[in-house]
């Protein structure tokens, strides 16, 4: 019997793919590798090293995919949150860094740095738009920054000049918020993230 | 790091936004909270959906990948994450070609007798994945596994395992079908629902071990896993177990193969 990729689950693809069964890793890659590159991407700045992350994630997935467990997360969110920690560590190593204070610089002085703006350029689904758009201006910042920049809740609260303990709570509200809001689009439109 | 601190990092942390020395700090107690460990994975979910999800990933990325993703020289089949365990199953070598001639049930009795007592205990870690793909699989694709079923029923290659109660019965219990890739069926004829505490567990036998093959569940009809490919299990058991599964059979078969695969 062969295994009908295009209608498999995610779980029957790690299945698969712990087979080394190539096709399944193409079909994972086809499914959520523009969301893991688009978010490296975004984190790094850079096409060379965000295809760099992109090829670490699928890479790791193919050579230990019993570290994804499906009892605690789907497939896309387990790859994203690899791709996001690699990236992050990536952009907070030192050279990296440096580059991209020249780079926020730059930004900033051609006025096109906009905090409200970091995330604008991504392919978002749309909803996750409106949720981010409907949060306290403060609570999106803190996510962009953290979330987008790869910047620590320390740094978040030195670039808005907020209280660390400040950045932290409306980080994890801001979280809590954006759940609630999709949560609800999706008990509307039943979403499909696979 | 007590739970409060940890909580009011969780979003933080979800979002990679804490130092290294932080983290493990929260690691550790996350590890030890459930309360902790269901709202991490919330914020997780979030956060994941703040990727792009309309963009198309470019193919030369994905041959560069493609090209990377080889099975590494002299590494045996993988098993799957879930269905098998760390190791492969080790094909019995050393079984004696007088072995083959004994009548069919004498196996199946051996069989019954090594997996009730001396299962010996392997590191398998049944993860909770096995189950999810075992339930998704067997409630929500019930009726394309069956379908899937009769295909491998078709194939030439395609072995048929019987499953029975005891020796020399004349019914069987449930039926294996074992198709070349490894991708394989169990089919339920006679196994009674069970209650939702417990679970019908399938199990490989091969040199005295028994290795996990999956949760077949309380009702099961036609539930798919996955044995190696290359070297196929030779011996099937099914034992009754608690509901999330365990690493080693805690009870004596009630069905196993009448003749090896």
């Amino acid at each position: 019997m062969r295994i009908d990729l295009a209608t498999a689950s995610d779980a029957a693809l790690v299945v698969a793919i712990g087979r080394y069964h190539e096709p399944a890793l193409a079909e994972t890659y086809r499914r959520h590798g523009g969301a893991v590159r688009a978010l490296a991407q975004r984190v790094v700045g850079s096409d060379f090293l965000a295809d760099e992350v992109t090829q670490d994630v699928f890479l790791r997935l193919w050579r230990e995919p019993e570290q994804y467990d499906a009892s605690r997360s789907g497939l896309r969110t387990y790859l994203v949150a690899i791709a996001h920690h690699r990236a992050v560590d990536l952009v907070r190593s030192e050279s990296a860094r440096t580059a991209r204070e020249q780079r926020s610089g730059a930004e900033r002085d051609a006025g096109e740095y906009d905090v409200e703006h970091l995330a604008w350029d991504l392919a978002m689904a749309e909803q996750v738009r409106v949720a981010l758009d409907g949060l306290p201006d403060g609570e999106r910042d803190a996510i962009q920054l953290a979330y987008f920049e790869g910047r620590t809740y320390r740094e978040v609260a030195t670039l808005l000049g907020e209280p660390e303990g400040t950045v932290k709570s409306r980080i994890r509200a801001g979280l809590q918020r954006l759940r609630r809001s999709l949560v609800a689009h999706r008990a509307d439109h039943t979403m499909d993230t696979t | 790091m007590n739970h409060d601190e940890a909580a009011a990092l969780l979003g933080a942390y979800a979002l990679d936004a804490v130092s290294e020395e932080e983290a493990a700090l929260i690691a550790a107690h996350v590890a030890e909270c459930p309360r902790c460990t269901a709202e991490l994975a919330e914020h997780r979910e979030v956060a994941g959906m703040l990727s792009g999800t309309g963009v198309e990933a470019p193919r030369e990325l994905w041959e560069r990948i493609a090209s990377q993703a080889t099975r590494p020289e002299g590494a045996p089949d993988r098993v799957p994450p879930v269905a098998i365990g760390p190791r492969p199953i080790e094909p019995e070598r050393h079984r004696r070609a007088s072995d083959r001639r004994r009548p069919a049930w004498t196996v199946a009795g051996a069989v019954l007798a090594v997996a009730a007592v001396t299962i010996a205990l392997m590191a398998v870690q049944i993860s909770d994945l096995n189950a999810r793909v075992g339930h998704i699989a067997a409630m929500d694709q019930q009726r394309g596994i069956a379908l899937a079923e009769q295909a491998a029923l078709l194939q030439p290659s395609t072995k048929r395992v019987l499953l029975v109660s005891a020796p020399g019965a004349s019914h069987a219990q449930g039926e294996l079908v074992v198709v070349r890739s490894g991708v394989s069926f169990f089919v339920n004829d006679r196994l009674a629902a069970l209650p939702a505490s417990k679970t019908y567990q399938l199990w490989a036998v091969a040199g005295g071990k028994a290795v996990s093959l999956g949760l077949l569940g309380a009702r099961p009809t036609v539930v798919p896993f996955v044995v190696n490919a290359l070297r196929p299990p030779t011996i099937f058991a099914v034992t009754v177990e608690r509901a999330q599964g365990v690493v080693s059979p805690t009870s004596s078969p009630v069905a196993a193969s009448a003749t090896p695969a």
